[in-house]
């Protein structure tokens, strides 16, 4: 780690540079897209165009939650979108039955996340690969199906959320409501990816899990508790998925089981982590934001022809088949045309039936 | 990502280089790229002679039956009228065009495409299919003050939650299953008793709960009455039910869920006096899927090609809309195709009225729901008012209500009584006598 | 008619449709270690190819089984090299690679006749299977059901005796076993492992025409088979061929007894929670002979 510039802080310095200690054009960059980040509702972003960065950074958000547990730890969650639906719904229960303002209602939807998450880890933890995949995707289902039937979660009807700044839980000026549900998903999506970069990237932390992840008992072997390990991950990134899921029922305030707890909620972050780049920090950032744009932009300006989702399906395929190492691995050159080469000619290998 | 243990030895210009490719590339993707292709949009605001529709439609997606009927009817409006020569507005003719998109049957979709559609400074929008979708788009249209006409949304808690600038040309789903259902109990012999069974979706519960409050208002005693997941097995409720021997039976669900139990119903032989779906019936998705088990099935509409209506400045007749469409689209219309197309023929009467060429302003907009509030309009569908309090607010109540029952190859009205085209085939035949 | 025993029938009818599912699921997911998101899709292309073929030729849609059985194999054969390739690369996770491939392939499939056919559904045409046959005294037995069970029961057979008493069932027993091994004993691993996957398509497909019999095509049917080919497999066990005929028959029996008997609304609810507990209890499902968890 570079120790070129003193004048910051060590914690804040583990942040800004990156592990070769060549973090300077780096620091520069982030600080420009932060910037715009910031300033962009003040730069003649429309309520649409806001409605599509909230899209965006939610996307980014959900991606890198999935890819703390999936990419870093190596554990197929397919019930990850369970604690995004658990989220929401706790936060529209806390709003409309016991009349919560929004914040505490978020705070409330990370605590019984987290709670949640731990319950549910503990024994599904001791399972491994599809055994994982399997249990926490029939977890998920369970959800969706016991909220559809219970009273406090609306049932069918679902839930109808206050929709004023009013419900915000401090006193704000009066700016379109649109501004300040960017600026929370802003914050929560930023601060998702910021944990994840500090923790997996640039903290023991990190490194013990890639250890259990490449090598159980090897880490086991060098002192590391790799089930308390895996229960950290899982509860953290549950967690995650469970604020994200609060801010979200707050953004649109109608919050419905077969929406919030649809399987194609966790079947979307596992595509965008992967196709961004599994088990890195920019993968989700890349993933998550290119594949919600072309699928929502492609609905919305394409709309009148269904032959998109089919293009989605192919573009997976190729991204599989040929880049698995996601556009992440593509930008920075880990592939390159030769890699895709050699990809087609061990896939047409495999054609060799005689 | 095989290598993602290994710090490559990356010289501080190749970082620089990899850095910028990065930066380079999510900003291509992300924020420009996106700006782009919303920057033309905003241009055309100004000076056009042409009414902008926003339609927001569910095409893929669970809901997607119900979301192309919904597109077939904005479509045969703007092409009937288009050739017309369009909205005729202080002696100048303005065409009208509609944008689609894809609600993707999800409500965040169909939000972000009604903002997106506002954006792009629209004149007014078309409803999406299903209240789902509905109950997200129309608080935007009420935040943006942009009016909303529905042709398709059925479900009552649209309505119950007041939305100022959302209307709806369809009955809801509980006023014409209980009215519907109510006309069956009245049928001779007179039934004593029913089964209902349904879907747990939001539309299809309220419609089952409908039933079950017309049976119990009739004095009709209720078996039974339960609600089954989407894609639930129907042999063990078709079991169920014909233990215990109703004279009727009523489902409440989307077409798929009716095909299924109608199957189950006919191969496990269950044969009360007679079934009764409120939607879709009328459909051809629910006579392509069930094929000539179809007959004696009773379902309920508002709207068919050969009742005997006035017509308007667009269609001279309900027959004369549905040769229209089958000259379009090669597709006997529905009532929701209908309802749709009525939806746009309001507008078109409360645009004159308003007599403002376009783009409307927003104080226009405004103006155009105080003109959607008192409006009558006599179209090929019916006559069109929309209700201005209570739980039926803005939704339409000027339609009759038609029971109708399947026959070997479409379906006759069988009640009220001054439109009945036959006498209902009551008790029906059993499954192996037809 | 004794309701009990109906609801008996309903069940195990109930439980040779999810056989039908099942069996290819469970032989590909046993051999080639792939899990296949996109089982519910070759169901319901299946179905559509069935209500396709049927409508067009004027025949009876149970005599295009053999058609679609020998086009979907086709189709199975040469989508394999391609799940071949992601299984064998050099990335961390191939079988995760393999499954978000699969992914991929459903929505192809789902969005191509979704924008092909449009979203109606459509009636697989048949004279031959439809209605029911009543037995005096113990219930009515739905033909096309009985016919897609017998199906399933003989597709499990057909298969075991494939995988023990054939050449090629002996390499695809050793490809299962060990692929490095199998190569060195000279197996074309392409060659079998195309074998595998082109009746797993193929058979799925043929599930599919007789679930369109039983049902009707419908572009959003896919996902359902897909929830039911997983439960089945864990029920079974993982790897375990036979266990699909007790899972599906318990699977089937279980369901339709809850929904008489206890609540239809919370069924899928207590399915789904059935198929985690057991997974936590008893990973290698409820006959305890899957493969261990490793």
């Amino acid at each position: 780690m570079s120790k070129r510039e003193g004048s910051l802080p060590p914690r804040l310095e583990s942040i800004v540079y990156t592990a070769d200690g060549d973090g300077y054009d780096w620091r520069l960059a982030w600080g420009i897209v932060a910037v715009l980040l910031v300033a962009i509702p003040w730069l003649g972003a429309g309520t649409f165009e806001l409605r599509i960065l909230i899209g965006v950074l939610m996307w980014i958000g959900l991606a890198q939650s999935w890819n703390m547990i999936g990419g870093y730890a190596g554990y197929l969650d397919f019930g990850h979108g369970a604690y995004f639906g658990i989220g929401a719904f706790v936060t529209g229960i806390a709003m409309v039955s016991l009349s919560l303002p929004f914040l505490p209602a978020l705070v409330l939807a990370g605590i019984f996340g987290a709670v949640f998450a731990y319950a549910i880890g503990v024994p599904t933890l001791r399972l491994k690969g599809a055994y994982f995949a399997i249990a926490t995707w029939a977890f998920a289902e369970a959800m969706r199906q016991l909220a559809l039937l219970l009273d406090i979660t609306g049932g069918t009807s679902g839930l109808t959320l206050p929709s004023t700044m009013a419900a915000f839980g401090i006193p704000l000026p009066d700016l379109p409501r649109v501004i300040y549900l960017y600026y929370i998903m802003l914050v929560l999506s930023v601060g998702v990816v910021v944990l994840t970069y500090v923790l997996f990237e640039h903290h023991e932390f990190g490194y013990k899990v890639k250890a259990v992840r490449d090598n159980e008992d090897a880490a086991e072997s060098l002192g590391i508790d790799a089930t308390r390990i895996k229960r950290q991950v899982y509860v953290l990134s549950c967690t995650t998925a469970a604020v994200l899921g609060g801010a979200y029922a707050f953004y649109i305030t109608f919050v419905h089981p077969q929406e919030v707890l649809d399987s194609m909620i966790t079947a979307q972050m596992v595509i965008m982590a992967l196709v961004g780049g599994l088990g890195t920090i920019l993968g989700p950032i890349i993933g998550g934001a290119l594949i919600f744009l072309l699928d929502r932009l492609s609905a919305l300006y394409f709309g009148s022809d269904t032959m998109y989702i089919s293009l989605m399906g192919l573009l997976i395929m190729l991204v599989v088949l040929f880049a698995p190492d996601g556009i992440v691995g593509l930008l920075t050159g880990e592939t390159d045309a030769s890699d895709i080469r050699s990809n087609l000619n061990s896939l047409l290998e495999k054609f060799k039936f005689q | 990502m095989a290598k993602r243990n290994q710090r490559p030895a990356a010289t501080s210009s190749q970082h620089r280089r990899r850095f910028l490719q990065v930066a380079g590339a999510t900003g291509a993707a992300g924020l420009t790229g996106f700006a782009g292709c919303l920057g033309d949009f905003d241009e055309e605001q100004d000076d056009r002679d042409v009414f902008r529709f926003g339609a927001v439609t569910s095409l893929s997606g669970d809901l997607r039956f119900g979301g192309t009927i919904t597109e077939r009817g904005y479509d045969l409006w703007e092409q009937r009228i288009n050739e017309n020569g369009g909205i005729e507005i202080d002696g100048t003719s303005y065409e009208v065009e509609i944008e689609y998109a894809d609600a993707q049957s999800e409500p965040s979709t169909g939000a972000d495409a009604a903002e997106q559609m506002i954006d792009s400074g629209i004149d007014a929008l078309f409803g999406p299919y299903s209240s789902n979708v509905t109950l997200a788009v129309a608080p935007i249209a009420d935040r943006e003050q942009i009016p909303h006409i529905t042709g398709s949304a059925e479900s009552p808690e649209i309505w119950e939650q007041q939305y100022e600038y959302t209307f709806g040309t369809i009955p809801a789903g509980n006023v014409i299953a209980s009215e519907s259902a109510g006309s069956i109990f009245d049928f001779q012999p007179q039934a004593e008793s029913v089964y209902i069974t349904g879907v747990n979706d939001p539309f299809t519960s309220d419609t089952a709960e409908a039933m079950r409050e017309a049976a119990v208002d009739h004095g009709i005693e209720v078996l039974d009455y339960e609600l089954f997941p989407r894609d639930a097995d129907w042999t063990s409720p078709v079991s169920a039910a014909m233990d215990e021997d109703p004279d009727l039976h009523f489902h409440a669900a989307h077409i798929e869920a009716h095909v299924d139990f109608l199957n189950a119903a006919r191969d496990l032989g269950y044969d009360p006096d007679g079934f009764f779906s409120h939607y879709g019936v009328d459909t051809e998705s629910f006579a392509e899927g069930l094929g000539e088990d179809a007959a004696h099935i009773f379902g309920a509409t508002v709207w068919l090609p050969r009742l005997d209506r006035g017509g308007d400045a667009l269609f001279d007749s309900p027959q004369a809309y549905a040769d229209a469409s089958e000259s379009a689209f090669d597709v006997t219309p529905d009532y929701t195709q209908a309802g749709s197309t009525a939806a746009g023929i309001v507008y078109q009467e409360a645009l004159q009225e308003l007599g403002a060429a376009p783009p409307l302003s927003s104080e226009q907009q405004s103006e155009l729901v105080d003109i959607l509030e008192e409006v009558e309009v006599e179209t090929f569908y019916g006559d069109i008012n929309f209700e201005t309090d209570g739980d039926l607010y803005h939704s339409n109540v000027a339609t009759d209500i038609l029971t109708i029952q399947r026959t070997a190859d479409g379906f006759d009205v069988v009640a009220p009584d001054e439109l009945r085209e036959s006498e209902p085939t009551y008790p029906a035949p059993a499954w192996d006598e037809r | 008619m004794d309701l009990f025993i109906q609801t008996l029938i309903n069940g195990l009818l109930l439980g040779g449709i999810y056989i039908s599912v099942g069996i290819g699921f469970a032989l590909v997911f046993g051999v080639l270690e792939v899990i296949d998101f996109a089982v519910g899709e070759y169901v319901m292309v299946g179905a559509f190819a069935g209500s396709v073929l049927a409508a067009g030729l004027g025949i009876d849609a149970l005599f295009v089984v053999p058609l679609v059985f020998v086009a979907f194999y086709a189709i199975g054969f040469f989508v394999q090299p391609f799940l071949h390739h992601v299984t064998t690369s050099n990335v961390p996770m191939p079988i995760l690679m393999a499954l978000v491939f699969t992914f991929g392939v459903a929505f192809f499939a789902r969005g191509g006749i979704l924008t092909t056919f449009g979203p109606n559904t459509r009636e697989v045409p048949t004279s031959i299977a439809t209605g029911g046959v009543t037995v005096s005294a113990i219930g009515t037995f739905p033909v096309a059901r009985v016919l897609t069970g017998i199906f399933g029961i003989v597709a499990v057979a057909a298969f075991l005796y494939y995988l023990y008493n054939t050449k090629g069932g002996l390499a695809i027993r050793a490809i299962a076993e060990d692929r490095t091994d199998a190569r060195l004993m000279g197996i074309n691993i392409a060659r079998y492992q195309s074998v595998a996957y082109g009746m797993y398509a193929g058979l799925t497909a043929t599930a599919g025409v007789f679930i369109g019999i039983i049902f009707a095509a419908d572009p959003g049917m896919g996902m359902q088979y897909t929830a039911f080919a997983f439960f089945m497999v864990v029920l079974a066990g993982m790897g375990y061929l036979p266990g699909i005929i007790v899972s599906g028959l318990v699977l089937g029996v279980a369901q339709a007894m809850f929904s008489t008997y206890v609540s239809g609304a919370w069924v899928f609810f207590v399915l789904f929670a059935l198929v985690y507990v057991v997974l936590l209890v008893s990973p290698q499902g409820i006959l305890g002979r899957g493969e261990p968890v490793s």
